[in-house]
This record gives C-alpha cells, sequence and structure tokens, in this order.
C-alpha cells in the first residue's frame, strides 16, 4: 500500500466530481472516454460456473449458498470501490424487486468516481510500492496517471503500453510535489509542465534497471524471468541469456536530472528518455549490467525487438499484443485473484508450467473474452461479479484440499479498504476537523497523517499466500483498540455517526442504523434481543443524576466501538 | 527461584534441545563454542559510517583526514580519537575490519546487511530479528523484536508476525498501549464482551480458521497492554546516574532502553543513530555522532557486564557500508561497500581482538574479506539458531538465515 497514493485518494474524496471533470476534460486530447460492451457477459459468467460446477463436483464439493442481497453489495463495493455502502443504498438495494439488480448495482459501482480511485490506489500499490526510494519518485502524479486512465477507462493493453514505453518528466518538482501538499495539485499544472506521472514507475529501478525488466515480467506477464537472473532456472526453462535479452530493452532508457544538485528542495525533476546508445556502461557499470546491455533485446516467446532503434517500445508493443500468450492471462488470473481470495494460478503472478492452473477452461475463456473486447477491465469485472463463483457464501465447513470456488473466502480488508470504512462507518469528517483544529493543523495535514499512519500498520501483506492463518500484528490490534481513530470516531461528536444513531426514535432504530454503518446489514432478531439487555443493563449500572441518560449514551458507544473491532467489519465476507 | 532465572533456565533446555542437528554439523567440522547467547542488540549506524573515522584510522596518511587515532587496551592497535571511551572498553571487543560487500545503495545495503541476503525481486528476505523471532520467539509478554528510532527491515517471507515492534523513540510506552481516555478497565472489559459476541458469532457462521487467528493477535495485543514487563518501556525509573552515563540523545535512552528491554524477555533490539551518510562535512559530523555512539555503547556494555548479562547477550555495532578514502570537494566522504568495519561484543564473542584489515588507505580488504554472510553465520550460530533450517518461499525456493556460503568468524569466538 502506497501512502502517497492511498492519500492522493483520500484528499480527492472530498471533490471527486471536479477533479474528474479535469480528468476527462485532459484525459479528451489524448483518448475518448471508453464505454463498456456489457452483451455476452451474464452467458460467459454462467459458462465460467458450468465450468468450475464440473471441477466442484469431481472432487465431491458442495458449493456453499449463493450471499444474501445485503452480503452481496457489501461484498460487491468493497470489491469495486473500496469502501462501504451507504446505509440509503442498502434499503434501497433491500426493497428493489427487480431481478437484475446484482447486475445493476455493478454497473452503477463500475461508473463510481470511487471505481477509479480504488483501482488506482490497487495498481499504485503494486507498481510503486512503499520501499521504493524517495526523493525522486512523485508518487502524487503517478496516482494522478494511474486515476485518469480508470477514469477515461482505458484498454489495458493501452495503458500498460503507455506505461511500459512512457518518456517525459518525472513532476512539477519541488515541495509542492511532496506527499503531504500534492492534494492541491492540479491537473493543468502538470500538463503545463509537461509531467508525465507514468514514468516514475520506471524511475524507481534507477539504482537498479535490471529489476525493472523483472518486475514488468512478472507484474504484465506473470513470467518469473528473474528466476533467471543469476544463473539458468533450475527446473524451467528459462535461461540467464533470456532474462539478459528481456532486460537489454530497457538498456537504451536515460533518466536525466533536470535541476542543478542540491538546488531543488522537495522531489527534484527527472526527464526520461531514450537514446541511441547504450546508457550506464562507464567504467563502475557492473558487470552484470554490461552483459544485460551488450544482449539483443529479444521477447520471451524469441521476438526480436531489436530492428525499430527503440527497443523498449518494441517490448511494451510486445507485452501487449494479442500474440503475446501470457498478457491477457495474467490479467484475468489477477483479477479473479483480487476478487475471489484465490488465483486460477496462486501466487498470481507466477504462471509457469510447474505450477498448473487450478481451472484451465475457465481461465483461457475468460483470458480469451478479454482480449477480444478491447481489454475492458470493467467488462471483465462485471462478468467476475456475476459469477454464482463470486458470490458464494464464505459460511459452511472448510474443506480439505482445493475447494475449486465452492465456497466464499473471508480476505481481510487492505488499509485502503479498511480506513475508508471506518471513515464512511463513522462520517469521519468533524472528527477531523475537531483534531485538526486542537493541534493547530490543516484538516488535510491530519488526513495525511492518519492515511500514512494507517498504511505504515496495515500495509503488511508481503508474506502474502497463505490462505488459512490471518497474519495481522499486535501494533494493529492495539491502534484499533486503544488509537484515536476509533476512540473518537465512535463518541457522539455533531454531524458524525452516533449522533445520527442516537437521534433516532427508539432503541430498535439506532442499532439498525449502527449495524448498517458498520456491518452494511440489518440485525437479526436474535441480536437485537441480545443487544437489548447490553444497552438497557448500562442505564441501570451508571443510574444517579443525568448519568442515566449518559449511561445510555456510553453503552451505544461501546456497541459502536465494538462493531468497528470486530472481524465481520474487517474482513470482506 | 525468580521469575527471570526461572525464564532463563527453561530456554536453556529448550535452545539445547532444538539446537542439537545444527551442533553435530558444526562440530564435526572444527569443535566449536556454545557460549550461545540469547538475546542481541543491534547498534545500527544508519546511512554507512565512515570507517576511518572511527573503527580503522588512517592517521597521518592523504585519506585520513584530521581524524586522529588512539590506543586502545589491545596491543598496537588503535581507532579514533572520536571514541575513547569505547578505546577504554577495547577488550570487550571484536572488531571487524575487514568486510567487504557490492552494494552501494543505502536501500540495497540496508537490505543485504540486515538480511545477509542481496535484495532481488523473487523474495522478501526476513531480517536476522524476524529469523530470531521465528525460531526462538519471545521468552516473555514483550515482543520478541523491537526496534527503536529507526524502521528496520521486516519479516518478508517469514510473515507479518514476526515483523519488528517499532518504537518511534526510547522513552515513551508504545503506541496505543494504554487504555484511551476515560475508558477504564471495567469500560473496556464491557467493551470486550461486546466484542466477544460478536466475534463468537462470527467465528461459528464461517468455521474459519482467519477468524480464530485475528482473535489470537487481539488476545496478544491485551496480554502486552497487561504484561508485567511493559514498565521496562519507560526510563524513569532508571537512577540519574545511569540514564547520565548513556549520554543526553535519543540513541543513548534507546541504548538503555534495550538493555531494559532484553532484561525483560525481548529477544532482538535494534537501535538506530541516524545521521553517518556524510558526503558534505564529514569530519565534523561524525565527530558529532560519535559524540553519541561512545557514551550510549561504553555504559551498555559496563550496565551488561554488570548485571551479569553480558555473556549472554550479543551486541554488534554497524551501518550500511564504509565511506570512500578519498575526501571530496564538499570536505565528505562518500559510499565504499568495498571495505567497512563493524564491532562486536558480549554473547561469546571475544574481546580484545581485531578481525581483517584494510590497505594503506582503507580502500581495499587485505587478505580473506569477511562478507556480510560470514556475520549472519556467526550471529546465527552465537545464537543457536539452526542455519539448515529452511522455509519455502511462495515461489517455492528454499530459504535459510545464512547464505550457504556463509562461514563462522572463527577467530572472535570464545574458545
Amino acid at each position: 500500500m502506497i501512502v502517497v497514493l492511498a492519500v492522493a485518494t483520500f484528499l480527492a474524496c472530498r471533490t471527486t466530481e471536479s477533479s474528474r471533470a479535469d480528468a476527462q476534460s485532459i484525459a479528451g486530447s489524448q483518448s475518448t472516454m471508453k464505454f463498456t460492451a456489457t452483451a455476452g457477459t451474464e452467458a460467459l459468467a454462467a459458462k465460467l460456473d458450468g465450468m468450475l460446477a464440473r471441477l466442484q463436483s469431481g472432487a465431491n464439493l458442495k458449493p456453499t449458498p449463493i450471499i444474501d442481497d445485503a452480503t452481496f453489495l457489501r461484498r460487491v463495493t468493497l470489491d469495486l470501490t473500496g469502501t462501504l455502502p451507504e446505509p440509503d443504498a442498502i434499503r434501497a438495494f433491500l426493497a428493489d424487486k427487480s431481478l437484475d439488480k446484482r447486475a445493476k448495482a455493478v454497473d452503477a459501482l463500475l461508473a463510481s468516481p470511487a471505481y477509479a480511485q480504488h483501482w488506482a490506489s490497487y495498481w499504485g500499490d503494486l507498481l510503486l510500492p512503499l520501499r521504493a526510494q524517495k526523493g525522486i519518485l512523485d508518487r502524487g502524479a503517478f496516482h494522478r496517471w494511474l486515476l485518469h486512465r480508470f477514469n477515461e477507462n482505458a484498454g489495458y493493453n493501452q495503458w500498460v503500453f503507455d506505461l511500459v514505453s512512457a518518456t517525459g518528466q518525472n513532476s512539477i518538482g519541488g515541495e509542492d510535489a511532496l506527499p503531504r501538499n500534492t492534494g492541491d495539485i492540479d491537473d493543468a499544472r502538470e500538463a503545463e509542465a509537461g509531467v508525465n506521472g507514468a514514468v516514475n514507475w520506471l524511475l524507481q529501478y534507477r539504482e537498479a534497471p535490471q529489476d525493472l525488466a523483472g518486475n514488468t515480467s512478472k507484474i504484465f506477464l506473470g513470467v518469473q524471468i528473474q528466476c533467471a537472473q543469476c544463473h539458468d532456472h533450475k527446473t524451467e526453462k528459462w535461461k540467464q541469456t533470456d532474462f539478459r535479452q528481456f532486460a537489454a530493452a530497457f538498456a537504451r532508457t536515460q533518466d536525466k536530472p533536470m535541476d542543478v544538485k542540491g538546488e531543488m528542495k522537495g522531489i527534484k525533476r527527472i526527464e526520461v528518455r531514450d537514446v541511441n546508445h547504450l546508457v550506464r556502461m562507464g567504467p563502475k557499470a557492473p558487470p552484470e549490467w554490461r552483459d544485460i546491455a551488450m544482449s539483443r533485446p529479444t521477447a520471451l516467446d524469441g521476438t526480436d525487438l531489436s530492428g525499430s532503434g527503440d527497443p523498449r517500445r518494441a517490448l511494451a508493443s510486445w507485452i501487449v499484443s494479442d500474440k503475446n500468450p501470457w498478457f491477457a492471462t495474467e490479467l484475468v488470473n489477477r483479477y479473479w485473484g483480487a476478487m475471489t481470495g484465490r488465483g486460477f494460478v496462486d501466487p498470481v503472478d507466477d504462471l509457469r508450467p510447474s505450477n498448473p492452473t487450478m481451472a484451465p477452461e475457465a481461465q483461457d475463456a475468460l483470458a480469451q473474452d478479454f482480449a477480444s473486447h478491447g481489454y475492458d477491465l470493467k467488462r471483465l469485472l462485471r462478468t467476475i461479479c456475476l459469477t454464482n463463483a463470486y458470490q458464494r457464501s464464505v459460511a459452511g465447513e472448510q474443506p480439505k484440499g482445493d475447494d475449486f470456488w465452492a465456497r466464499g473466502r473471508l480476505r481481510p480488508l487492505s488499509a485502503e479498504q479498511l480506513l475508508n470504512s471506518i471513515v464512511s462507518a463513522t462520517h469521519l469528517e468533524p472528527v477531523l476537523e475537531e483534531r485538526a483544529g486542537k493541534q493547530g493543523k490543516s484538516v488535510n495535514l491530519v488526513k495525511f497523517q492518519l492515511q500514512r499512519d494507517v498504511t505504515f500498520l496495515f500495509d503488511v501483506d508481503e508474506a502474502g499466500g497463505d490462505d488459512d492463518t490471518f497474519t495481522g500484528t499486535v501494533p494493529q490490534a492495539l491502534m484499533l483498540l486503544n488509537g484515536w481513530l476509533v476512540n473518537r470516531a465512535v463518541k457522539p461528536v455533531p454531524g458524525a455517526t452516533l449522533e445520527e444513531a442516537l437521534a433516532q426514535p427508539d432503541p430498535a432504530a439506532r442499532v439498525d442504523l449502527l449495524y448498517l454503518r458498520t456491518l452494511s446489514r440489518l440485525p437479526t432478531p436474535s441480536e437485537k434481543n441480545a443487544w437489548q439487555s447490553f444497552l438497557r443493563g448500562d442505564v441501570v449500572a451508571d443510574a444517579s443524576n443525568r448519568v442515566g441518560r449518559r449511561g445510555n449514551r456510553d453503552a451505544y458507544e461501546d456497541l459502536f466501538w465494538a462493531l468497528l473491532n470486530s472481524s465481520e467489519f474487517q474482513f470482506n465476507h | 527461584m525468580d521469575r527471570r532465572n526461572f525464564l532463563s533456565m527453561g530456554l536453556g533446555s529448550l535452545l539445547a534441545y532444538s539446537l542439537m542437528p545444527r551442533w553435530r554439523a558444526e562440530a564435526a567440522e572444527v569443535a566449536l563454542p556454545r557460549a550461545a547467547a540469547d538475546a542481541i542488540i543491534v547498534l545500527w549506524m544508519n546511512g554507512g559510517p565512515s570507517h576511518l573515522d572511527t573503527w580503522d584510522p588512517k592517521p597521518g596518511t592523504s585519506v585520513g583526514g584530521p581524524t586522529k587515532a588512539i590506543n586502545t587496551k589491545i596491543p598496537g592497535v588503535q581507532i579514533s580519537a572520536n571514541l575513547p571511551r569505547l578505546a577504554e572498553h577495547s577488550n570487550h571487543l571484536a572488531i571487524l575490519r575487514g568486510i567487504t560487500s557490492r552494494e552501494g545503495n543505502h536501500d540495497r545495503a540496508r537490505h543485504l546487511v540486515h538480511t545477509g541476503y542481496a535484495p532481488t525481486p523473487t523474495v522478501a528476505h526476513p531480517s536476522l530479528g524476524a529469523w530470531v523471532s521465528e525460531e526462538l520467539g519471545p521468552a516473555s509478554d514483550l515482543p520478541a523484536f523491537v526496534s527503536i528510532g529507526g524502521p528496520s527491515v521486516s519479516a518478508g517471507v517469514l510473515g507479518v508476525q514476526y515483523n519488528p515492534f517499532v518504537l518511534k523513540e526510547a522513552g515513551k510506552p508504545p503506541r496505543d498501549i494504554k487504555l484511551p481516555d476515560k475508558i477504564d478497565t471495567d469500560r473496556f472489559a464491557r467493551r470486550r464482551s461486546a466484542l466477544d459476541k460478536l466475534e463468537a458469532a462470527f467465528a461459528t457462521e464461517t468455521s474459519d480458521p482467519k477468524v480464530t487467528g485475528r482473535r489470537a493477535v487481539y488476545d496478544h495485543a491485551v496480554k502486552l497492554m497487561n504484561a508485567p514487563g511493559l514498565h521496562a518501556f519507560t526510563l524513569e525509573e532508571e537512577p540519574m546516574s545511569v540514564r547520565q552515563a548513556y549520554g543526553d540523545s535519543d540513541f543513548g535512552r534507546g541504548c538503555l532502553l534495550a538493555r531494559r528491554l532484553i532484561e525483560n524477555g525481548v529477544r532482538v533490539v535494534e537501535v538506530a543513530l541516524d545521521g553517518w551518510d556524510t558526503h558534505q562535512n564529514n569530519f565534523e559530523r561524525t565527530a558529532d555522532l560519535c559524540g553519541k555512539l561512545d557514551p550510549a555503547f561504553s555504559a551498555l556494555l559496563d550496565d551488561l557486564s554488570a548485571r551479569k548479562r553480558l555473556d549472554r547477550t550479543m551486541v554488534i555495532c554497524m551501518g550500511e557500508f564504509g565511506r570512500s578514502p578519498k575526501i571530496n570537494g564538499n570536505d565528505g566522504r562518500d559510499h565504499h561497500p568495498g571495505a567497512w568495519s563493524a564491532v562486536m561484543a558480549g554473547g561469546g564473542i571475544r574481546g580484545g581482538v581485531v578481525a581483517g584489515q584494510t590497505d594503506a588507505e582503507g580502500d581495499k580488504v587485505l587478505g580473506n574479506p569477511i562478507q556480510v554472510q560470514d556475520l549472519m553465520a556467526t550471529f546465527a550460530l552465537q545464537l543457536g539458531l539452526d542455519r539448515d533450517h529452511q522455509i519455502v518461499t511462495p515461489l517455492g525456493r528454499p530459504l535459510s538465515i545464512v547464505d550457504a556460503p556463509g562461514k563462522v568468524i572463527r577467530d572472535i569466538l570464545v574458545t
């Protein structure tokens, strides 16, 4: 999870409409907003379910039921937009009697600005991880570049080509571009300066250009070619020569500082461009880099990339071409994994033959549809959301061995989803203003620090992959139990959720609202009963003076606190 | 028998049991000491300290600059005059002067020296502290691995449960360890009772081990809130004379805290001293940093020694690389991974020795260089970690704490 990308998301949430309009007017000069062709997605979803059903019955698995409407709306809202549905939206969805209401909900979410924010954050985390070096990287500019791509629904092939072949300036430079300040940068200013935020992705590999090749292959192709960086791969077909020839496509890409050393504070401006000679070949060049640079640029299927004189552009074309057997296959695997908790191939970026897919037919069908419909990510997500596999309940016995998506998977919320959900559940804005006033800071700065803290604590999925264990940490738990965020947010601050709940006419309506805001569902009758005594008991315990009412408020606060700390809140389920 | 002795006894027998295979393997090679340490303190000199102005001075040469050298208790061995107290403590120190590596970028070198592996995109290597957490676990309700004043390096593929517990600065209790204002223990208990109801229902509904796993993490957090050793995090209990001995700096307080944490069951404490990236004004800045390091490290050795804890606590002082013999135009020194120094003490390390040497300019290592993986092999042996213990990374590759060619630095071990 990237602090700054997520911050940009967070800071932008108030001005989404206006920034979206800007985004479109700027994007409009390059490409036009793409509309998703939804025809055939229902049929494809059904086809995928048929394929998976055969695998499930072959393994003697009985699928869990399809989730109810409230659970579906929560799951799909978190997955497509990274936050929770509002109570009004939940009530309306529950009341809607139309048969295609789930598809309609998916379409509405895909059309919302939050979709672009969420997926720009997802790709930002993946492409520019937090550990990447600071100082020259303008994470805000990179996030805005991604945001435009998702706002205009650029084809995946288009934006990956633009990214891999990106040239230009990284940032407007200076202290304005520092993470905490990037909330205020507008697109026009970057456009005027000729900034291409995409180059920040290339710049992170300035000190280790061979890693650029390895990550390009891993992220976009699912081929761990970097395993052959040091020696021929022991079990796969990749040779060291393959790695070097692939990496050689980046050997003419230069990063040229634009500012006199030491003069520019904040982010340093750098121009990325391709030149007609090999770069980094000075006397200090490590032998490994020389071997790479001197290799003939070649794609993984043997395609020669040296002809055009711009091997990086040739590589970008090859990566996104229909002939590339990995490009679409890897992406549908990644998205299937992101949406269901497990890729057809696991880990999602490791497509080697000795790590076979669990559902080859389904993966192929999805990849074919994706490639033949303009690499439209929204179409792909719509298809996935409409499958039974996506809509299965997490309830029931844990099967031993592979479950072939006969069962939903609990997925811990990402740092971004968690913070968005807490903000949504508590109506945090007044609390943030209160804190900003107390500390004499701007609200934006308080938000930035909050985002940074949450990201620091919750961006911890480096290990990944493990299905059955929850790998949370003690500092995370402490923050949620005792930290100011949850503990201030549950208080009856004017404008925040608890005030709204306490203003409801009766205890049942209050509990309903707290449940809708946190768990995105209404409480069951037995839950209502159980809380009645919890809430009433409190009044008695604190009875004296006006404390009767106060104690009652405390009890609601305690229930709200418990809901926010609950697993049902903190997992997508 | 008091609680601490009980704990350490339990630990000793546990180690003896779990480490049999490793000892046998080593024994076949050559008889080795068994002064296994049960804790390690890493003094992390962030930025890459100049070896020429600390442990490996070259006075009177063109590369030496104004830094003077002083005698130590080791015959014929001098260190920088910036470290007078440590010169007095050199009977405890093993000075490693012949270390070499190939990583000259801060991030990459920091990764290498913390994990023993050069960074690759294929695998997130765990740091030393994470391996210790995984193999030995905590010896109390406090975390096994605490990092003070720096981010350290994470547990990578071992999993976040072995990540360092990070304190921004010493002297304050950990973040969010106390109940918030106006929430007393009764109220907290009531809140938790509500939470337990929700958790029990959800665990039953899903029967998913992730829910019970999450509850276990919460239980750990509450245990830490109530841990008897929690007082170790605050320094007010220490006599003023002790606090003064460590020096009035964040680093000094960090070292004092490190000792208190080790005494209360923490296995690994990393204390960072930042600012060694002296491209400009090297000599003044290095002298200033040494002014913090010298009293803190010395007091730590005295304290551990007086408390009979030094032979079971390994202390290592190192950064990510050395600095160039060539003095640049800004009176600074640039990155120099080719030859650098580190210092070890305690935990079965022989004091009063120097291992390895550099050429007259401190530019290259003469004779057999010490590699970073040799440091890891030495830490692993002294801490009783099994270097043959392998985990499998998500990409299906085996990984162990010491990269295969790593060799124990035998000359510095107590025999």
